[in-house]
């Protein structure tokens, strides 16, 4: 196994991290964005995290999901999704060019969902996390170099 | 060539760096998962059970007299070598609201503890070593 | 958790009493090695020993731990050549514990052999 696997375990973290760190800029950045490609305001993104398992084998299926006693191998994005269970923010203003025109919504803009404090909130684990990973990384390595002087 | 208490020092210090490569992999997983909902993170028992087989190594009962060799005695001795370390899911607490449980400021102390002691387990071997060279050179 | 493993239970083992050394009782399982998957293996070992003259000569002692050096050696080389081709499954400091104790080994085989070497001379050459 070694001290090679705990690197690995640490890398799938970071580039985890990273991610997560990369959807939270974008929905920041597009916190204000009306219109987009696909119509509709902008929908905040979601990073969904699964664990990596080595193999998978027969297990119980009355078994609660994560209760496996095998060595997890890290963490892998499962899926970058957009949230879509928000809804919108409705702001009155029929100056917008992108004002609703008719129906029961008449004169309203829809603005997206991103709740500011959350996305801080969110960045602020994210780069603890990532620093935790980076901190098993510099550990391993200087475990490894401490090992190599026994016959010295 | 190595048996007695030299090869016993060795051998003991060895498994236990075996067990901090373990640790620190498994510590390296709790720390990579740590924002994943419903994990649960994973706790590894190697020293407790360690320190139970030498004690009943050193325990001596009093003498029993057994009339056929070929009887089972009362005590008997768990030797050292078949003890093995063994990964524990706690799951039994949860510690964020997305069912996680992985607290990452201890996560981070216990493995520079680790790192700390395979370090010092690592020059200790050294230092077996070099003592013995000491009198060959 | 591996329960099957045999190492985890612990108790009372009684040996199983085998009619034939090849047959596989517990814990005996056949290993390159063992002596125990061939019956020829036992036969190129047997001669040298029993040319001495006892069991406890210093010459059969010696060369049991000459052998034990030489194992010693051989167990070094095949961690360093797994640390090449799968540098996943052996651990760093196996690799550095095996290397230290090959090197102290051969290095008291040496001393042993100058001194036993010194104190022929010096009997051979008693005037």
């Amino acid at each position: 196994m070694g001290l090679f696997s705990s690197m690995n375990i640490a890398a799938t973290g970071l580039t985890a991290e990273r991610v997560r760190l990369d959807v939270i800029a974008d929905n920041i950045a597009n916190a204000t964005t009306t219109r987009t490609t696909e119509g509709g305001p902008f929908r905040r993104g979601r990073v969904i995290f699964r664990p990596r398992v080595s193999q998978p084998y027969w297990r119980s299926p009355f078994l609660p999901q994560f209760l496996s006693n095998e060595m997890g191998r890290g963490v892998r994005v499962a899926r970058v999704e957009k949230d879509y269970d928000a809804k919108p923010r409705l702001v009155y203003d029929p100056t917008h060019p992108d004002a609703i025109q008719s129906g029961p919504r008449k004169g309203y803009v829809e603005f997206p969902n991103v709740n500011i404090v959350n996305e801080m909130v969110d960045m602020i684990s994210a780069s603890r996390a990532y620093e935790a990973n980076v901190a098993i990384l510099n550990g391993s390595r200087s475990m490894f170099l401490r090992a190599l002087e026994i016959g010295r | 060539m190595f048996s007695g208490s030299f090869g016993r020092t060795v051998d003991l210090m060895r498994r236990g760096m075996d067990v901090a490569v373990l640790r620190r992999n498994v510590i390296a997983n709790n720390l990579a998962n740590a924002e994943t909902p419903n994990f649960k993170r994973t706790v590894v028992n190697f020293e407790s059970e360690l320190s139970r087989a030498l004690a009943s190594e050193a325990a001596r009962p009093p003498t029993q007299f057994l009339s056929d060799p070929r009887h089972i005695p009362f005590h008997q001795p768990r030797d050292y070598r078949t003890v093995r370390p063994r990964m524990v899911l706690d799951y039994l607490t949860t510690a964020k609201n997305n069912g996680n449980n992985v607290d990452v400021e201890e996560e981070g102390m216990l493995a520079q503890q680790n790192q700390l002691l395979y370090q010092t387990l690592a020059t200790a071997i050294g230092a077996q070593y070099n003592l013995v060279n000491l009198v060959l050179r | 958790m591996d329960l099957l493993s045999a190492a985890q239970a612990y108790g009372h083992r009684i040996a199983l009493k085998t009619s034939d050394p090849r047959h596989i009782a517990a814990g005996k399982l056949a290993a390159p090695g063992n002596g125990l998957l061939t019956t020829r293996a036992a036969a190129p070992q047997a001669p040298a020993t029993q040319a001495e003259a006892a069991e406890g000569s210093f010459g059969s002692l010696f060369l049991q731990a000459l052998g034990q050096v030489n194992a010693q050696q051989l167990r070094a080389q095949d961690l360093s050549q797994a640390l090449i081709t799968d540098p996943e499954s052996v651990d760093i400091h196996d690799v550095t514990i095996a290397l230290a104790e090959a090197n102290l080994s051969l290095s008291m085989a040496k001393a042993v052999i100058d001194r036993a070497i010194r104190a022929y001379r010096e009997i051979v050459n008693i005037r």
